[in-house]
């Protein structure tokens, strides 16, 4: 877990790299999903053989509810360039609840980054369900794009956070 | 018409008046003890003091132009749950809407309280204070002194009060049991105002002369400037803070001690999670960093633990700012928590400390709203 919050990710040959590696910036992107929505539809994406970018890389939880804003934060000073929060549509938590919370949360959570003169943009919370295989790809593709407009992360090379 | 009694110092000061009012408060029964700040026996330092014997109560400092540490939080901790043991709490506008936050978040008894604020003027430094001691080797002259202008809605002159007392936004609390108005009464006297039931139930016990109105002009226009400076400092973070580094400019000399979470009295968690394994980093996760980065800093994540503790408090912040007291690095650990702050209660229209009654934006949700994101 430590490798992969600091944003490291090794090479086929065993070298890590980051994000500021050599080649046009491409955004590194750590995707917290619910395990009965957005996890299944990752997998559906997947198994529908639906393309998308590489750059994520899927973290599954039992519910976007149950995401620490810790572990957002962790992300964006230890290496990534975004985060991606996928939960279930309002009305359909699996334990009722949870999305509602996740969306209290990443709502104050963004505010402070926000205020303190943080991009802000690059936390994304969406909604996606089980069925929208093709929506995920989407999403993806899509903050993947919009990354690599905002550049790469500036907490990503300063030592002193 | 609110009950309005009239509080006389009689040439021994209005600390003792306030005395008086506390130990009638003991002797009618209208409550059973009383949480009042105190002398100790050298008359130089203060403490919360929890009294149950009129006669114990024998050095009261109420009003001392210093507080250490928001007692808030000692009051929500001497009070019990039963609300039979009724505890006449005396604080400054800062700790009561702490005891609000507190209330929220279960750690602190509202209904055991007979909540008393001051209309405060706002306190000095530690260091401050000792040299208005010095100014004025009696404290019953050094409170005279201290207050006499703060009647007429200004501040003495030469001793400048806490940045973020400078911009506090309330004089006594409106949601307490009984206000104690300074401003826009008589020098050396304190109208004692029932402002709930249970207040009234109390004062009505005690022999008291009725109180004149006080200027309500005064203390509009003393509010209207602590409101003018809030905003002030708002729109002076908007000016300073325009990017992340700039932010981290602002706390780049934190060492991570927590002295501000130790002594916020928001911060009530026995375990932190910054203690936790959670921020632990191990000696080979340090190398990895290094590896990675090519330098690592020491201590590590100070930036997430500002981050970190906002995103847990922030909503019920109370900008009383004994973190930036706290802070041996100078940090204004208060006042940026408390620009942060606003913004975050402003999504939530939400005051922190106003009303025990206003939900905590982190505890509830609405099934419509936030939408889209």
């Amino acid at each position: 877990m430590e490798a992969t919050v600091e944003g490291k990710t090794p090479t086929e040959d065993g070298t890590p790299t980051t994000s500021q590696g050599a080649g046009p910036f491409e955004p590194k992107i750590i995707a917290f999903v619910c395990n009965w929505c957005t996890y299944a539809a990752a997998d559906l994406a997947g198994t529908s053989r639906i393309q998308y970018p590489p750059n994520v890389k899927i973290v599954r939880l039992m519910c976007s509810g149950a995401i620490d804003p810790i572990y957002v934060l962790r992300a964006i000073t230890g290496g990534f360039d975004g985060v991606l929060i996928g939960g279930c549509h309002p009305g359909d938590c699996h334990y009722q609840t949870g999305n509602y919370k996740a969306r209290r949360r990443v709502t104050i959570l963004k505010e402070i980054l926000k205020s303190v003169g943080y991009d802000e943009e690059r936390v994304w919370l969406r909604w996606i369900s089980a069925s929208e295989g093709g929506a995920f790809a989407a999403t993806v593709s899509e903050m993947v794009e919009a990354l690599k407009s905002h550049g790469p992360n500036v907490l990503t090379t300063n030592w002193n956070k | 018409m609110k009950k309005r009694l009239k509080l006389d110092s009689n040439g021994h000061g209005m600390e003792e008046a306030l005395g008086r009012l506390a130990r009638l408060m003991i002797s009618t029964g209208g409550v059973d003890r009383v949480f009042i700040p105190q002398h100790d026996e050298t008359g130089e330092a203060v403490y919360a003091t929890l009294v149950a014997d009129v006669d114990a109560l024998k050095d009261p400092a109420p009003l001392v132009p210093y507080i250490n540490g928001n007692k808030g939080r000692e009051a929500g901790l001497s009070t019990p749950k039963n609300g039979e043991n009724k505890t006449a709490v005396f604080v400054r506008p800062c700790e009561a809407r702490a005891i609000i936050e507190l209330s929220k978040l279960m750690q602190a008894h509202r209904e055991s309280m007979l909540l008393i604020t001051s209309d405060c003027p706002g306190t000095l430094t530690l260091e401050d204070y000792k040299r208005l001691r010095e100014e004025h080797p009696d404290h019953r002259e050094e409170v005279a002194a201290f207050y006499a202008p703060f009647h007429g809605g200004e501040r003495l002159e030469g001793h400048e009060v806490r940045e973020c007392c400078t911009f506090c936004e309330s004089l006594a609390h409106p949601m307490s049991d009984i206000r104690l108005l300074l401003v826009g009464a008589p020098e050396g006297t304190v109208v004692v105002e029932a402002t709930s039931e249970a207040g009234e139930r109390v004062l009505s016990k005690l022999e008291m002369e009725e109180a004149a109105e006080v200027d309500e002009a005064v203390r509009e226009k003393f509010t209207e400037g602590q409101k003018s400076r809030h905003a002030e400092m708002e729109a002076h973070w908007d000016e300073v803070v325009h990017s992340v580094e700039d932010f981290m400019h602002l706390v780049q000399h934190c060492r991570r001690c927590y002295n501000c979470r130790a002594e916020c009295p928001i911060c009530y968690c026995r375990e932190c999670v910054f203690q936790t394994a959670t921020f632990e980093v191990t000696p080979d996760a340090f190398g990895r960093r290094a590896d990675q980065y090519g330098v690592v800093k020491m201590p590590p994540d100070t930036l997430v633990f500002h981050l970190t503790r906002m995103n847990h408090m922030v909503t019920s912040c109370v900008s009383c700012g004994q973190c930036t007291e706290a802070c041996p690095q100078k940090i204004p650990v208060g006042k940026i928590f408390s620009a942060v702050g606003r913004r975050v209660q402003d999504v939530f229209d939400y005051r922190a400390g106003a009303d025990t009654a206003d939900e905590l934006p982190h505890a509830v949700f609405r099934e419509d709203e936030l939408e889209p994101r």
